[in-house]
């Protein structure tokens, strides 16, 4: 058992991608675990120090496993915060099974998982794709056209929309991947064009997702038959600093899933959002895997205080009586399955690179990431063929 | 560009919510990994430890430890599970292999047991068991009409010395008759040869026979 003592030293290891492809996600991630980590040196509210080790995975997967090998061979590290990709997930994870650490993982994934050796702090595909879907099906219809990268991440939500999608009678027009980092996407807006679907489902992402909505708002431009306001484009993953990515002529008018939109109402997020851009300057966006690294590093802070061990099986035992007041809500960790309790919100982009909030679940949702309990004929019970047009529900 | 045909959806997303398991395998730390992900799927765990000539009669799939495993651990015939079996393997040595194999498991989880492994093997075993018992009893009717060719034969040969017609004409007269009884065409011989026609003293359909001849289905 690794005990503290008052004012001790617990290293914690920081493993993102700060450079590479996905660099963006990876550097948003990185400071939401920093500003925790400052928060907690800082506090007196907690009688130990966290002293990162960071290390840059460069957005290869191979070296995120390399790089939690190197931190978990001196046995006093039990904790890692880190990974966006979920093969970086799945590098990582037979590494920290081996040593018997804890890997906390900042970010939102398709599910199917649940290692003992790991806490999930992003959404399960119960709290981003089946609210989405509810959402979009009643209100735009349902003939969808699914555009992704091809990777786990798009393959398995289209996996899961096809079958909503069959079990209330709608119809998947296309299935189209393209490969990451392609920015080449003229015929899809072609396609849409052609087979006219009721929404776009985009599982695009980085370079080739901001240049999609590109193209895509500048066809609408043209051809009032299709764009954002009139065939919206609806995804699990676009947040604010993507929406600056993209720029303002074509961040508006998408639909996006998400636990944390910086536009949330609640003084927890107002400090939050105040102290990032304190710390990492005045034009910083906050984003949902910003808040998810923080969530993380918090939870556990708050889980050695309670359990005075940095032991993972003391932590473990302890976050089962920890609740944390986030910005996006009130969050804890399921012990059945390590994912979180997260409040489903959905948002509509704006020019200014925010989000209006649609909906919210208003409440913690409890994670299924095997979807046991999803009934995918009640996703869309009413089933309006009408058009609605987007609007702010507060 | 990669685009997947959207007419040829694949099966539903493997759920296991209410599904009854049932294991074979003492209690410890591989037992209960699998209760524990088990749990997380929403299935119901039952373990029994000794095993011994255990039926699945409340249980919709079982799990058994092959490192332990032993002639009578089952209380069917070898290889016949009414279930999925899903072996869990410790031991690669021959003997136990071989043990294993004889039991005809839809599905395979190896030790030690991590985070990972029961979903993909439940999902593996069930549908498995599924194509293998649709194989099986296609096999079983083809194997039973075969045993029966003989019996048509006869029939045919029967009918012909009977009403003095020829080959075809009889084969017309089982077809019509096994179409408007929905029942096999061999199951139609053995009831001539046990007397049908004759006994009920009907008479055979021939002219009904004749006008079918050509649009008669096939045995």
């Amino acid at each position: 058992m690794v005990a503290y003592i008052g004012t001790a030293s617990i290293p914690l290891g920081v493993v993102f991608s700060l450079s590479g492809s996905y660099r963006t996600v990876g550097q948003e991630m990185a400071n939401g675990a920093l500003l925790a980590l400052s928060e907690v040196n800082e506090s007196p509210a907690f009688d130990f120090q966290f002293r990162p080790i960071i290390y840059d995975a460069g957005g290869d997967a191979a070296a995120y496993r390399t790089r939690c090998e190197e931190i978990l061979r001196d046995r006093t590290v039990r904790h890692i915060v880190g990974c966006y990709t979920s093969s970086s997930r799945k590098e990582v994870i037979p590494v920290i099974e081996k040593f018997d650490a804890l890997l906390w993982y900042p970010s939102h994934y398709e599910g199917f998982e649940s290692s003992r050796n790991v806490i999930y702090t992003g959404a399960a595909p119960n709290q981003h794709i089946v609210p989405l879907l509810r959402y979009t099906l009643r209100h735009y219809g349902t003939h969808v056209y699914c555009l992704g990268s091809n990777y786990i991440w798009a393959w398995e939500n289209n996996r899961i929309l096809r079958e909503i999608v069959r079990e209330v009678g709608g119809k998947v027009l296309a299935e189209k991947y393209h490969p990451v980092g392609s920015t080449d996407i003229g015929h899809f807006i072609r396609e849409i064009r052609a087979l006219r679907p009721d929404f776009i489902f985009n599982t695009l992402i980085g370079e080739s997702a901001y240049a999609f909505y590109r193209a895509y708002t500048a066809a609408g431009a043209d051809d009032p038959a299709i764009g954002p306001a009139r065939i919206p484009v609806a995804s699990c993953s676009l947040s604010e600093p993507e929406l600056i990515s993209i720029g303002p002529e074509a961040a508006a008018g998408h639909i996006a899933s998400s636990v944390y939109f910086q536009t949330i109402d609640r003084a927890e997020n107002r400090r939050f959002v105040a102290r990032y851009r304190e710390r990492f300057g005045e034009t910083k966006v906050t984003s949902a895997d910003a808040e998810a690294s923080y969530i993380a590093v918090i939870m556990l802070a708050q889980a050695i205080r309670a359990s005075g061990s940095s032991d993972i099986e003391a932590v473990k035992a302890a976050l089962g009586h920890c609740m944390l007041e986030a910005p996006q809500g009130p969050v804890w960790i399921d012990p059945e399955n390590n994912h979180s309790y997260l409040t489903p919100a959905l948002g509509c982009s704006r020019a200014d690179g925010q989000f209006d909030i649609l909906w919210t679940a208003g409440a913690p949702v409890k994670p299924d990431p095997y979807l046991v309990w999803l009934d995918a004929e009640t996703v869309a019970d009413q089933r309006p063929r009408q058009r609605a047009n987007l609007k702010v529900v507060r | 560009m990669n685009d997947r045909a959207t007419s040829n959806i694949p099966t539903r997303i493997p759920n296991f919510r209410g599904l009854r398991v049932l294991i074979l395998h003492p209690h410890d730390h591989n037992c209960n990994a699998i209760v524990e992900q088990l749990g997380r799927l929403g299935a119901s765990a039952n373990i029994c430890w000794p095993a011994e000539r255990v039926l699945a009669d409340a249980a919709d799939i079982v799990f058994f430890d092959v490192d332990r495993g032993f002639e009578g651990m089952f209380g069917w015939p070898t290889g016949k599970a009414p279930v999925p079996l899903i072996a869990i393997l410790g031991s690669e040595a021959p003997g136990r292999i071989e043990w294993m194999l004889a039991q005809a498991p839809s599905a395979y989880l190896a030790k030690p047991i991590g985070s990972t492994g029961v979903f993909s093997a439940l999902a593996i075993a069930t549908h498995n068991f599924a194509s293998h018992s649709a194989r099986e009893a296609a096999y079983q009717r083809l194997e039973e009409r075969l045993q029966m060719r003989g019996v048509l034969l006869r029939a045919t040969i029967e009918l012909m010395r009977r009403h003095n017609i020829d080959e075809e004409t009889a084969l017309s007269m089982l077809r019509a008759e096994s179409m408007r009884r929905r029942a096999t065409l061999e199951t139609v011989g053995c009831w001539v040869l046990e007397g049908g026609w004759l006994r009920a003293n009907t008479g055979p359909p021939l002219t009904a026979c004749r006008k079918t001849e050509r649009r008669a289905g096939s045995g």
